[in-house]
This record gives C-alpha cells, sequence and structure tokens, in this order.
C-alpha cells in the first residue's frame, strides 16, 4: 500500500503543480497574488464542460477552454490590475488583492447561476477510463496525462523563460520594469503575456481536476487557492520549479497523513509545516524569486 | 353568488348559502336594493378573505444553494397548486415572498429584523443551513416570528417555542438504515466516512455510528474528508486495504459518488456493503456514480419519481415546471409548503403570529411527499415523516428488498 500511496501523492502533487505554476507565474512577474486565479481555473472546467455537453469534442473544448481563461486572465489585468500598476507599490498591492478578490466572486455568482448551484460531471466517455496495473500498483490514464503534462509545462516554461526573446522580455520586466522599459520592451505586451500564459494553464487545469474527479463546481477553485499558497510559500514566491517541487512534496505529505495518522489531522499538519517554514525559512524552501530560475521582480 | 373576486373565507357563508339568502327575497325587490345587496355581500367578501403570507427564506447562493435551491423551488410549486386548487378555503390565498440568505447570517438577521416589522408576514420557511438557522432561531424567538427552519438541528426547537424544523433529526432518521444493516444486510464490521467540516453531516455521522454500535456492529475505522474534498485517491486506497464488510458514507451526493467511484477504482471488494444516508437520494448520485454505485444503499425521505400518486403527480408537477427530475430536496421543499398551508389554515382566519406558533407545535396529518407520507410533530416539536430504506438499481432508486 506504501508504493500506491505514494504514487497517489505524487499525483496529487502534479494537480496541485498544475493549478499553482500559473498563480507563481503572475506573482513572479507583478508580485501581486492574484487571487481571481482560482476563479478562472473554475471558469475552465465549466467552459470545458457546456463545450462538452454541447457536442464539441473533448480536446476542442480543452483549447476553447484554456484560450478563454487566457482571455479572461488578460481580461482581468487590463481592467483591474492595469490601473492600479500607475499607482504608488502599497497602494497596487492591496488594490490588486482587493479586485482579484471580487473578480473571483463574481466569476464564482457567473458559474452559480449557469449550473444552478449543482455539482456538474463530464459525460462519462469524455476521455478514456483506462487503468494500468503492475508492481502492486495502479495509476489511470488521465493520472497519467497530467502527471506528463506538468513536467512538460514546467520544462516549457522554463524554456520558455530563459531561452527565448519574449522570455527574455518577462524576465526583463519582472526585474525593473521601467529599465526594461527605456530598452525598448514593452510592459504591457509581457504582462498580456504573462497573464494569458497562467489564465490558460488555470483553464487547462480547471478541465483536468474537474474530469479527474468527477466534479466541476463554482467553488472548485477555493481549496486549491489555500493550496496554492502553501506552494509558493514552500516553493519560494515566483520560483517556478520549486513551486513544483512543493507541490509534489504537498501532495506525498497529505496523502501519508490520510492513509497513516488519525483521521482529520492531514490539513493541521500541513499548514503546521508552513508555519515552521516560514519561521525558519522565510523565502521558502527552495529560495524566493532571487534564485537563477526564479523570475521575481524587483 | 360566487365570491370569485372577493372571496369568502371557510368560516362564512358558502356560495350556496348566500344563494340561499337570496332566494328568500321576492323578485319584486327593486334593482338598486339588489345592487346594494350584492355590494354588501362583496364587501363582505373582500374584508373576510385571508392572504396568509410565508417568506421562503433559503440559501439560493452561497455554500448550502446546493439545498436552498431546489426546496424553494419544491415550495413555490407547492403554493402555486394550492393557491390553484384552493386549498386554503374559497377566495382565500397563499403569498409567498422569495429571498435569499446567502448561507449568511450578517445578511439573514437583518432580513428577520425586517420580516418581523411587517404584521402580514405570517411564517417564514428557512433559512437553510444548521448554524444559520439556529441563530435565526434565537432571533425568531426574541422578535416572536414564527419560523419553520429547512434544517434537522434540535437546537433550533430548544432556542424557543417560535422556531420549530421541516426535517426529521439524524435520531429519527438514521436508525432506518443501521438496523436495515444489521438485521437485513448482518453488517459485522462498518467503516466510516464523513464530511468534517459541516455541522449536519457530523450529527449524521455521529448518530450512525451510535445507533450501528447499538446493533453490535464494530466502526473499524472513522475517516474525515471536508465538504470541498474531490481527490479521494488516499483515502480509497486506505478504506480497500481494509478489512470490514461495510462502508458508511457521510457526504453530499455528487461528493458521496465521487467516494464510491474512487473505492471501487482502488479495488474495494464487491462484497463490502456501501451505503449512506438521505443526502445519497438524489439525481446527482445516481447519474454521476454510474456503474459504480448500483447496489449502494441509502435512506430517502424521497423515492424518486414518487413512491404514491401523490408523489408522482408532484415528480410530473415538478419536471414540467422545472425541466428537471425533482431530487430529495425539492421533495422536502414542496411538503414543506403543504406543511406551511396546513398549519396557517389551522390557525384560522386572519391569524395572530401567535396562533401560527400555536398550529406549529400541533401540526399533523398533513399529507406530504417524502417519507411515510404524513407529517406530525410530536410532544417536543420534532417532526416524524418516517423514511424509505432505497438501493441503486440500473441507475434508479428503488426501494431496497
Amino acid at each position: 500500500m506504501l508504493g500506491q500511496q505514494i504514487l497517489n501523492g505524487l499525483v496529487s502533487g502534479a494537480i496541485y503543480a498544475l493549478f499553482a505554476l500559473g498563480f507563481n507565474l503572475i506573482f513572479g512577474v507583478q508580485k501581486v497574488l492574484n487571487l481571481a486565479h482560482g476563479g478562472v481555473f473554475m471558469s475552465g472546467a465549466f467552459i470545458a464542460y457546456y463545450a462538452v455537453v454541447s457536442g464539441l469534442p473533448f480536446w476542442v473544448a480543452l483549447l476553447l477552454a484554456m484560450l478563454a481563461c487566457g482571455l479572461i486572465s488578460v481580461l482581468i489585468d487590463v481592467l483591474g490590475f492595469q490601473p492600479l500598476r500607475r499607482r504608488s507599490h502599497a497602494d497596487s498591492e492591496f488594490g490588486a488583492i482587493v479586485i482579484s478578490i471580487g473578480v473571483d466572486l463574481i466569476l464564482a455568482s457567473l458559474a452559480q447561476r449557469m449550473s444552478d448551484t449543482k455539482v456538474l460531471s463530464f459525460p462519462f466517455g469524455t476521455f478514456p477510463v483506462e487503468f494500468f496495473r503492475g508492481w502492486g500498483l495502479r495509476i489511470s490514464l488521465l493520472q497519467i496525462a497530467i502527471v506528463l503534462l506538468v513536467a512538460l509545462l514546467l520544462a516549457g516554461l522554463v524554456l520558455y523563460l530563459q531561452r527565448t526573446s519574449f522570455g527574455r522580455q518577462i524576465r526583463a520586466v519582472a526585474i525593473n520594469e521601467r529599465a526594461a522599459a527605456l530598452l525598448g520592451v514593452s510592459a504591457r505586451a509581457v504582462y498580456f503575456q504573462t497573464f494569458f500564459i497562467a489564465g490558460s494553464m488555470a483553464g487547462l487545469a480547471g478541465v483536468l481536476i474537474g474530469l479527474s474527479f468527477n466534479s466541476v463546481h463554482f467553488l472548485m477553485g477555493e481549496p486549491y487557492m489555500l493550496k496554492a499558497f502553501v506552494v509558493v510559500v514552500l516553493g519560494g514566491l515566483g520560483n517556478l520549479p520549486g513551486a513544483v517541487a512543493a507541490s509534489l512534496l504537498l501532495g506525498i505529505l497529505q496523502t501519508m497523513t490520510v492513509a497513516y495518522l488519525p483521521a482529520g489531522l492531514s490539513d493541521t499538519l500541513i499548514f503546521s509545516t508552513l508555519f515552521v517554514v516560514l519561521l525558519f525559512w522565510p523565502n521558502g524552501l527552495f529560495g524566493g524569486a532571487t534564485v537563477p530560475a526564479g523570475i521575481g521582480r524587483q | 353568488m360566487q365570491c370569485s373576486r372577493f372571496p369568502v373565507p371557510a368560516a362564512q357563508p358558502s356560495a350556496s348559502a348566500h344563494a340561499s339568502l337570496v332566494s328568500r327575497y321576492p323578485t319584486r325587490k327593486p334593482l338598486r336594493q339588489w345592487l346594494a345587496l350584492g355590494l354588501l355581500a362583496g364587501a363582505s367578501c373582500m374584508a373576510t378573505a385571508t392572504e396568509y403570507t410565508v417568506v421562503v427564506l433559503q440559501s439560493l447562493t452561497g455554500g448550502a444553494a446546493f439545498i436552498g435551491s431546489p426546496v424553494k423551488d419544491g415550495m413555490v410549486l407547492a403554493a402555486e397548486e394550492i393557491n390553484r386548487k384552493g386549498e386554503m378555503g374559497p377566495g382565500n390565498s397563499l403569498k409567498v415572498i422569495v429571498a435569499d440568505d446567502a448561507n449568511d447570517r450578517t445578511q439573514t438577521l437583518p432580513l428577520l429584523t425586517r420580516y418581523a416589522a411587517d404584521p402580514s408576514i405570517l411564517l417564514i420557511m428557512g433559512p437553510t443551513s444548521g448554524a444559520l438557522a439556529t441563530a435565526s432561531a434565537n432571533a425568531a424567538n426574541d422578535l416572536k416570528l414564527p419560523l419553520m427552519t429547512t434544517t434537522n438541528s434540535t437546537d433550533v426547537l430548544k432556542a424557543g417555542p417560535w422556531s420549530g424544523i421541516l426535517t426529521q433529526p439524524a435520531s429519527v432518521t438514521i436508525p432506518y438504515i443501521a438496523n436495515y444493516a444489521a438485521d437485513k444486510l448482518k453488517i459485522k464490521n462498518c467503516t466510516v466516512i464523513g464530511i468534517s467540516d459541516v455541522e449536519a453531516y457530523v450529527t449524521l455521522q455521529k448518530t450512525f455510528e451510535t445507533a450501528i454500535k447499538a446493533k453490535g456492529v464494530t466502526i473499524g475505522a472513522v475517516e474525515s474528508i471536508k465538504g470541498s474534498d474531490s481527490d479521494f485517491a488516499a483515502l480509497a486506497t486506505k478504506v480497500a486495504g481494509g478489512n470490514q464488510d461495510c462502508v458508511f458514507i457521510s457526504a453530499a451526493a455528487p461528493q458521496s459518488a465521487n467516494i464510491v467511484i474512487q473505492l471501487r477504482q482502488a479495488g474495494l471488494d464487491p462484497k463490502v456493503k456501501i451505503m449512506g444516508h438521505n443526502s445519497l437520494a438524489s439525481p446527482q448520485f445516481a447519474e454521476r456514480g454510474g456503474k459504480a454505485v448500483e447496489g449502494v444503499y441509502l435512506i430517502g425521505d424521497w423515492v424518486p419519481g414518487g413512491a404514491d400518486d401523490f408523489g408522482r403527480a408532484f415528480a410530473a408537477a415538478f419536471k414540467a415546471k422545472y425541466n428537471t427530475e425533482a431530487d430529495n430536496w425539492a421533495a422536502v421543499g414542496y411538503g414543506g409548503m403543504r406543511v406551511a398551508a396546513a398549519v396557517l389554515k389551522a390557525a384560522g382566519p386572519n391569524p395572530s403570529r401567535e396562533a401560527v406558533r400555536a398550529a406549529m407545535s400541533k401540526a399533523k396529518d398533513i399529507k406530504v411527499v417524502v417519507g411515510q407520507g404524513t407529517y406530525a410533530v410530536d410532544a417536543d416539536r420534532v417532526p416524524h415523516v418516517g423514511m424509505n430504506v432505497l438501493t441503486v438499481q440500473n441507475g434508479k432508486f428503488v426501494l431496497a428488498p
């Protein structure tokens, strides 16, 4: 059972990573906690659900959800965060939190109205339900897809940020927006890209998580937001590989507490760990935005 | 002479009585006297017709909206039927005001204060969730405003005589499934999985544990989940590796379906009986669970589709009005409005709130579509409707053998 539980933990961790990567990317570039990320994530699941039930193939629905969530995220930036960036730093941080909470509530309310508060689920057969068994372990095709996607997304993001011209522009704006602008980098284009990528990733995560757990609900983003906080703090704010490592650690820790400790201790242990980490390593276990792989804004 | 526009209450002379009164006057009466008589009768009808105002205060938004919303739908449907059929007495009617408690005390308590200030409001049907109901019950007793909450928490009854509960407490419902498990299914060792952050589910779970232990069944393990959880892989692997002949789930229908699916995927022995309480009696459980939930046992206030003609008529009317199947909560709401109507009618024409409160505490023999079909409260004001033990067969709920 231990091997299976470790595998369960890795899959759970991969799911947290899928959610947390986009959240951390925005924090890394703009240094704001985008609390609407959960709402965008939930929107992805809803868009794909309605696309599938209206007859579109799953892969089209997935792409549609990613595109729509990318645009929703950009819209949040353009309408909510962009005006704040013109103000002082302190105003912008607090204002961004309040605005993102508001946007999250708006998205959740819309979804609630659309779904009549019901928990929706993708029709059976939307994604092949296949299980692979070996060495006493069991994993589904969807779980394999999630783990592979996280690996691909992380590799793709790191490559994008480190090896492409766009990535260099993102890093330049993250480090010093004014200096980057003097060198001809358009900060607006950078924010557009960042929010679009983060939103698309949230949409993708929403679809896969909704599909994986047979559950699409207007409040489905909330528990993941809480876990995303743990992940970004443990992994280091703005540190993408750190976020993935922290997600996997969190997944395994949570699974082990469920499997081997008395019931109900999981969250107590996770948030106690967070407290201890913050006490001794305020920049997280893997360092904050100042590490080379990070993209933090200075 | 009919009082169709200016209705006459049941206690007043009926249409035929008016007719006989009129017949005593010879036809030679001048026209103006006839007109005067007609106006007088009309005015009499207008003065004595009763419009009973009920507020349906349910969670239409917020975390408990999955209960409050169908309850509201059931209540509105019942009120429309009652008015259409003239069940409140000739000419009398129910006036329903729908309001959202948003599962939020800061919104609910001011609403109660507002309704208390309006003398035309006789009864509040709600709020939805247990925690909100308890807070509202204290306010209602303070304001002397009759309140019938959707919850089954007996704390609402303890708050005072002005607050009641619509649904049966766990102490009434849970023994149905515990007895069935022990006596019919011969269960020996049960694992319990339950939501730990919603009071109502915790109460149901604890009551099951007590009831099943009293029947000599061992509780092997108790596992906690949260109402917002959806990933049960670790839990399912742990339970599937355990040694039990029963798994009892205390969670909402969609979540319970997910748990069952993941238990099956984790390789739970097919001989293990899976069971739960009345929250599973929702079409969502069977729809979402698919083949995985076949053979799961549960208790239901409501037998989907209806257990008798009255229930079947409700199911058809609900489907026609809302284009969706009635679930357990819709049926509870429908029955709830019928209880409200019976209580208001029993309180008499133009009743005071005190009369409504008194009628609430004596409710009995009210026809509903849940349980065994009749609603009554006992001396402690605890409602009794009865329960049905159901099982999932070919994707549908049927009475368990």
